[in-house]
């Protein structure tokens, strides 16, 4: 989140995916002959940060697909609450990393019309 | 394996290789330090001290003395500030910072709280940014100063979070969301260019950040460079200042957006900002407590289902500053904190785009 600002998890995705793009940005610099102004010791600290946030996410994920049923037995409620559960770990493989990619392609097509608009 | 661990763990605050000292001097001569106050008297003594006790010496350190009643004015002057009073109160921080901004003839300006301290050598670290001529504004890494009340305590965790993953992310893009307000140094002619601080919206830090991307110019988010403000310690402090930002936000998005469109990274930041905003406002103010009281209240546990994309960035930082326990004793406020932080977008949310009222009204809260 930013400071201030609450976060429901979309803006996790979107830092989660810069930080993966990062190395391809220092390399696409390489190319290009320009030198990345926080480097690689820079990028590999982020990348442990965001490898670690997959990684703690997971698990939370597990927890509650696999570990919580066996302990908390398979009452009504707690079915519920699995299938939410499974809905949400979906949610976070799947359907928010595509509703990001589907946000910044409308952000990008967006701007493409408005920059056109003004340029006529 | 030790390399491994100096590398995560070394502390990210002191990482940044400081640049030659006699460099830095010379840019420091030419920097004039503007602090807004008012009512101040209680910590602008010790802001000014932080100043004077600079690795580098500044041109000037002026105090705007905006019209208080509890001698602030005569607080700072004794602490060896330059101090201008204006005719009335400015009414907001941005008019105060202004109204010195006229005699600033300094190549640098910097804005700073009158409730906020600096780290000895957080000048020294955060004036090269500038030596960049593309660059017209730099800021510096935000940690409370008292991490004592439980509002203190989720502030203190929403900054290590905010400050360690997202900023970093946003300076590697060479696109921070916003250059803070409580320390930032900037290029004088292009602030003066600027028309100084907008008192336009509740965030005057963020339209100033967001008008410099819109001329083209950069802004840099310089890690090593340490200021500790106060932050709210009540309620009462704390709903005041969210409500600023929150309607500052909203404010700003619907002022700058199509400015905004036209600068790349800047519109994806800014943008999934809002959207999280308004989707984590809505699910846990409105849909999460449906959930728990309509159909189970096991749901209360996705209240935490994000705890380990908190934890992570925040105890690396905790970590290598040995402050371990401190965050996770935190940890729970961080929560507290956070779902007010919903009420007051959502509050702002609707006032700002349902009923079409602008907050204009500039209530200080730290």
């Amino acid at each position: 989140m930013n400071a201030g600002l609450p976060s429901a998890g979309i803006g996790v995705t979107f830092y989660l995916l810069a930080t993966v793009a990062m190395p391809f940005f220092e390399i696409w610099r390489l190319f290009k002959r320009e030198s990345g102004r926080l480097g690689w010791r820079f990028i590999l600290r982020q990348l442990s940060i965001a490898t670690n946030i997959i990684l703690g996410i997971s698990l939370a994920n597990l927890f509650f697909d696999i570990v919580a049923p066996r302990y908390i037995g398979t009452n009504r409620s707690f079915t519920i609450f699995g299938q939410v559960a499974k809905l949400a770990h979906i949610s976070n493989i799947l359907i928010m990393p595509a509703i990001l990619i589907a946000v910044l392609a409308v952000i990008e097509v967006a701007s493409l019309i408005h920059v056109r608009s003004r340029t006529r | 394996m030790t390399k491994i661990k100096k590398l995560l763990f070394t502390d990210l605050l002191h990482n940044n290789q400081k640049p030659p000292l006699w460099s830095v001097r010379d840019m420091a001569s030419d920097l004039t330090i503007i602090i807004p106050a008012f009512n101040e008297a209680k910590s602008i003594a010790d802001t000014v001290k932080s100043l004077k006790n600079q690795t580098v010496k500044v041109a000037r350190i002026i105090v705007v003395d905006d019209f208080s009643s509890d001698g602030t004015g005569e607080i700072a002057r004794a602490a060896g500030a330059e101090v201008l009073r204006p005719e009335a109160n400015t009414g907001t921080k941005a008019g105060a910072q202004n109204f010195a901004l006229k005699s600033v003839t300094t190549k640098f300006t910097m804005a700073i709280d009158a409730d906020t301290i600096l780290a000895p050598d957080a000048i020294e670290r955060l004036l090269p940014a500038l030596q960049d001529p593309k660059v017209a504004a730099a800021c510096g890494f935000v940690l409370p100063r008292y991490v004592r009340t439980l509002w203190e305590r989720g502030r203190y965790i929403e900054y290590l979070f905010a400050f360690v993953f997202f900023k970093q992310v946003q300076d590697y893009y060479e696109c921070p969301l916003i250059s803070s307000g409580c320390f930032s140094v900037y290029r004088s002619s292009v602030l003066q260019a600027n028309g100084g601080w907008s008192t336009r919206t509740m965030a005057e830090d963020m339209d100033l950040t967001w008008s410099f991307y819109q001329a083209g110019h950069k802004v840099r988010f310089v890690t090593g460079a340490l200021c500790y403000p106060i932050e709210p310690n009540n309620y009462t402090f704390m709903s005041k200042q969210l409500r600023r930002w929150s309607h500052g936000f909203i404010q700003n998005f619907k002022f700058h957006w199509r400015g905004v469109l036209r600068v790349p990274y800047l519109r994806s930041v800014v943008i999934i900002a809002m959207i999280d905003a308004v989707i984590a406002s809505i699910f846990n103010i409105l849909l999460l407590p449906a959930l728990i009281i309509f159909v189970s209240p096991l749901f209360a546990i996705i209240y935490l289902a994000d705890l380990p994309a908190v934890m992570v960035p925040v105890l690396f930082q905790a970590v290598s500053r040995k402050e371990t326990g401190l965050a996770i004793s935190s940890i729970p406020a961080y929560f507290v904190l956070r779902t007010f932080n919903g009420f007051m977008f959502l509050e702002a949310l609707i006032t700002e785009v349902v009923l079409r009222r602008t907050l204009a009204t500039y209530e200080k809260g730290h």
